[in-house]
């Protein structure tokens, strides 16, 4: 019996396809469950947390919230002044006006009585350095502010600066048109204060879709369910990431990356790993990676931690333009991160960040595309070729298809037992509605911009952060 | 009803707004609640009250803010007590640097409240 | 019914795995369809309870306060449930009414002193809110356990310090803490009897916890803290440096002094800002000593502590650390030393050639 090259190629890609679906297929279960029981303990230790005591501590550690802003004129005064009512006991706001070229500065020194200070700053991370200088606030209400204007460096180049000129231990990065609830800073640093046995290096947040919000004076007034398919995707992809993905690896203490709109971190060590890496677009996860790798080398042992709360609303791309370029950039962020931390790949030494955060990483999120990029191609070969046996391939797309509405499904359960954010009527069923479309409308963008990422990267280097059009987070609000 | 002074009362907690409101109207004061600094600020401009009530950590512009606001940008010396939590000493000097007359610890006792608003209205 | 038997023949004649693949297909839009439905009937319930307890939650409020303050007007605390207002007695039959009340209670004590809260109290103890309380106490769940004794700090029950004190060294670290704090609360620094047995970290929530909750015994005398120094525990040690801080306790300077040889790096960096605190400068010559064992943080403190007390026998020592590589000790240093020494300073300008060294010296001259 001869059995031709061919089928023994055909023979073994099944396999492989087969053994890659089993894998997602686990790993997928594997973290639903994991996250559902981290976000019923975090619900329950929560019902009778007391965050009052903390907020009113002179002993309580002070953060330096640190928001980069370029060319953010439309919405800055309103976006300062949310930073400005967080409800904690002392803090600081560093708006690092990274050389906007537009009236940023100007509004803000009229709106908030700035003077040019001189100040003398340690600077342990090389950056570009000052532009029109440091300024304060005469006016005794806005103590906390303080506006550097530097030269034009890029977000990590201007945290880094950031990072400088900070005085405290902790420091909150975050995106300047980010909302940030009043309890945000108290809710993100409790991680820092309670562990005992572990070093708490971060604590990463949620990120919610502002989109639609109603949104007046830098206040969260109510929260609504945007009506294209675009904003509405994008927030089921949200609570399946945030809610289902990064919860359980916050458990297996594998969280690899830390959303650039929100993130608390001690500082000290940030400082120590040389702080963010100007040179890569992905500077989010870089850090996070490397700060977790310092620590593994130095066998400290530490962790990583992450708030389910809903504390952070941003506004998401509107348009598939914008989310396409934005989906372009996180996977080339992706690829570089890993590429530059290939080394802790396997290692036993890096423990669960190396042995199962890093493959995971790599195969299901780096490969992905590129594995389903294979997937079609060899669908269009055997389509071509006549070898298609639609028998097949017809169940296997239903399955697959079923397979991921259901995993949304799950993720909008998820929502409503912690936060349920989305209270009003009818918009259960366009939540459904968007998990059955999603994988037919939304997902071949994505996947069309990731393998443009990958091209991006391997072969036009000039490529850096794009221009994401300010539309300001008061879209619904007309109320002046 | 020319007579009766008015009060702008700044506070996010319902039950005590609630309970203040009971105690200052039988006063014969007249009382205008606010939820949050902004709206705060907003009755402050439309009533001219006689003496602003107010906590310090409020959502969106804080009782230090509004302070500053009434003293600095409205120009008014309307009296102005601060409630603020124990162990708050710190903000409670920046309050009195910007111009606030008096403060209150809470958990408050209304009667000590009372007799205070007396003083500064005279 | 030819189709389906149609079908099902078809179907017989697939391989294995298409069959199970189907079955698998079928599965899921089972699970999709139970899902949709049961998430319909989740979020009609979800809003109707919110609705509801936006409501209630208002209504019973009203009712609350306004039986509070006509308690308080006619100057009496009456004690007995009957006379409680019957909206709340009917409520306390109903678990989610039940949560309600007690959650505006507590909102409202936490706002008033005095005679109203002593009215809060009473109907606190004199209704079925206490009895649940006490069941909770017995619950499996540990959150249970914890609300419960939440509910016993908030209203400072003290009967049932017997059963919360068998929860003090409970698995879970929330429970431990709700105890603690249970302690605290009622008894201020009597009751941080527990820190002399404490063999697990205290960690820094908790010393914030207890801190903010011994600010309001005021007239306390605060005792039983000079032992909690010699503790084996090197958080309880950092916590009752804590302590020193807050309540100016200068009697304590030998054993403090002492602890600048902890063996533990943070109580020492906690050790020499007490100690520039409070200003002790018989501790200046020991900290010259041991200074170069110290790590960055210590020295650091050290520099802070000069800055106060500082004098001319210490020129040397200054002049000596002034090209430390660490900023904040240069800073430091290099404004002691304007104070201290200007004509030093004026030489030292024109020496130093080291770019960052150079920045700060002009800094602090024009300063």
């Amino acid at each position: 019996m001869e059995i031709s090259s061919t089928e023994i190629l055909i023979f073994v890609i099944h396999f492989l396809f087969i053994v890659y679906t089993v894998l997602v297929v686990s790993s997928y279960v594997i973290l639903a469950v994991v996250s559902a029981k981290e976000s019923m303990e975090y619900v329950k230790k929560n019902s009778f947390v007391n965050y009052n005591q903390i907020l009113y501590s002179e002993v309580a550690p002070s953060v330096s919230i640190i928001a980069p802003a370029y060319n953010e004129s439309l919405n800055i005064v309103e976006n300062v002044r949310s930073l400005l009512s967080c409800h904690y006991v002392s803090y600081d706001v560093i708006i690092v006006n990274d050389g906007s070229n537009d009236d940023s500065l100007n509004k803000l020194i009229k709106a908030y009585d700035l003077e040019k200070v001189d100040y003398l700053i340690d600077t342990q991370i090389k950056t570009k350095k000052l532009r029109r200088g440091v300024f304060k606030s005469a006016n005794p209400a806005f103590k906390k502010l303080m506006v550097v204007d530097k030269e034009n460096g890029g977000k990590a180049d201007a945290l880094n600066f950031g990072l400088n000129i900070s005085k405290h231990n902790y420091v909150a990065c975050i995106d300047v048109d980010c909302l940030l609830l009043e309890d945000a800073i108290q809710k993100m640093i409790k991680p820092f204060l309670e562990a005992t046995d572990k070093k708490v290096i971060a604590s990463g947040g949620v990120i919610r879709v502002a989109n639609a919000c109603k949104i007046k004076d830098g206040k969260l007034l109510d929260v609504n369910f945007p009506s294209s398919m675009v904003e509405r995707a994008q927030i089921l992809e949200y609570l399946r990431s945030f809610l289902m993905g990064r919860m359980a690896w916050s458990r297996l203490n594998g969280l690899l990356i830390i959303s650039g709109a929100f993130g608390m971190f001690d500082k000290q060590v940030m400082i120590e790993v040389g702080g963010y890496n100007t040179a890569t677009v992905g500077e989010d996860m870089e850090i996070v990676v490397r700060m977790r790798k310092y620590m593994n080398n130095a066998n400290v042992p530490y962790k990583v931690a992450y708030i389910p709360d809903p504390l952070c609303w941003t506004e998401a791309p509107d348009n598939y333009k914008t989310l396409m370029s934005q989906r372009n950039r996180w996977t080339r962020g992706t690829i570089e991160t890993l590429k530059i931390h290939k080394e802790i790949g396997f290692k036993r030494k890096y423990k669960s960040l190396g042995m199962l955060s890093y493959p995971y990483w790599y195969v299901f999120e780096r490969m992905a595309p590129l594995i389903e990029l294979a997937g079609i191609v060899y669908l269009v070969f055997l389509i071509v070729s006549n070898r298609i046996r639609w028998e097949f391939a017809i169940v296997i797309f239903l399955a697959a298809y079923l397979f991921t509405v259901l995993y949304s499904l799950v993720a909008i359960f998820y929502e409503e037992f912690t936060f349920h954010q989305y209270k009003k009527k009818g918009t259960g069923i366009k939540l459904v509605i968007t998990a059955i479309l999603e994988p037919l409308i939304f997902h071949p963008f994505i996947l069309f911009s990731a393998l443009k990422g990958n091209i991006d990267f391997y072969f036009n280097k000039n490529k850096k952060w794009g221009e994401m059009t300010r539309k300001g987070l008061t879209k619904e609000s007309v109320e002046n | 009803m020319s007579g009766s002074k008015k009060i702008v009362l700044a506070e996010d907690n319902s039950a005590l707004s609630l309970l203040l409101k009971f105690k200052l109207e039988k006063e014969k004061y007249e009382l205008f609640i606010a939820e949050d600094g902004k709206s705060a600020i907003a009755l402050i401009e439309m009533h001219n009250p006689d003496i602003i009530l107010t906590d310090i950590m409020m959502p969106f512009v804080s009782g230090l803010e509004l302070t500053s606001y009434v003293r600095n940008s409205l120009r008014k010396e309307t009296p102005i007590l601060i409630f603020s939590a124990a162990g708050q000493e710190k903000t409670v000097l920046q309050a009195f640097e910007l111009g606030a007359n008096d403060f209150m610890c809470k958990p408050i006792s209304v009667n000590e409240l009372l007799i205070r608003i007396k003083k500064l209205l005279i | 019914m030819i189709r389906i038997q149609n079908v099902i023949e078809y179907v017989e004649h697939y391989p294995i795995f298409i069959q199970v693949v189907w079955l698998v297909v079928i599965g899921l839009t089972v699970c999709i369809l139970i899902s949709v439905v049961f998430l319909k009937i989740m979020r009609s319930h979800l809003r109707r309870k919110e609705n509801f307890i936006a409501v209630y939650q208002k209504k019973i409020e009203i009712v609350l306060i306004e039986f509070v303050y006509k308690q308080y007007e006619n100057g009496i605390v009456l004690e007995e449930e009957a006379s409680f207002p019957k909206a709340i007695r009917a409520g306390l039959h109903n678990r989610l009414k039940r949560r309600i009340i007690l959650d505006s209670m507590i909102k409202l004590k936490a706002e008033v002193a005095g005679e109203m809260a002593q009215t809060i109290q009473t109907m606190f103890l004199n209704t079925n809110l206490f009895d649940y309380a006490k069941e909770k106490l017995q619950s499996d769940k540990w959150h249970i356990v914890a609300l419960g004794i939440k509910s016993f700090t908030v209203f400072k029950v003290t009967t049932v310090s017997e059963e919360i004190i068998k929860h003090i060294n409970h698995e879970r670290v929330e429970v431990r803490r709700e105890a603690q704090l249970y302690f605290v609360n009622l008894f201020g620094f009597k009751g941080l009897g527990f820190l002399k047995t404490l063999t697990v970290p205290l960690s820094e929530w908790d010393q914030i916890q207890f801190l903010a909750v011994l600010n309001s015994f005021n007239d306390q005398k605060i005792e039983g803290v000079e032992p909690l120094l010699k503790s084996l525990n090197s958080s309880v040690v950092l916590f009752v440096l804590k302590l020193c801080k807050v309540y100016s306790l200068f009697e304590f300077k030998t054993e403090i002094i002492e602890l600048l040889f902890h063996k533990h790096p943070e109580v020492r960096v906690e050790a020499i800002k007490l100690v520039s605190h409070f200003q002790l400068s018989e501790a200046k010559n020991v900290l010259k000593e041991v200074f170069k064992e110290l790590n960055a943080d210590g020295k650091i403190a050290v520099f802070r502590m000069m800055k106060e007390v500082a004098n001319q026998e210490d020129v040397p020592f200054v002049l000596a650390n002034i090209q430390d590589l660490n900023f904040h000790i240069k800073l430091a240093a290099i404004e002691i030393l304007k104070t201290l020494d200007t004509e030093k300073f004026k030489e030292l300008k024109n020496s130093i050639h080291d770019e960052k060294t150079k920045e700060i010296i002009e800094f602090v001259a024009y300063s």
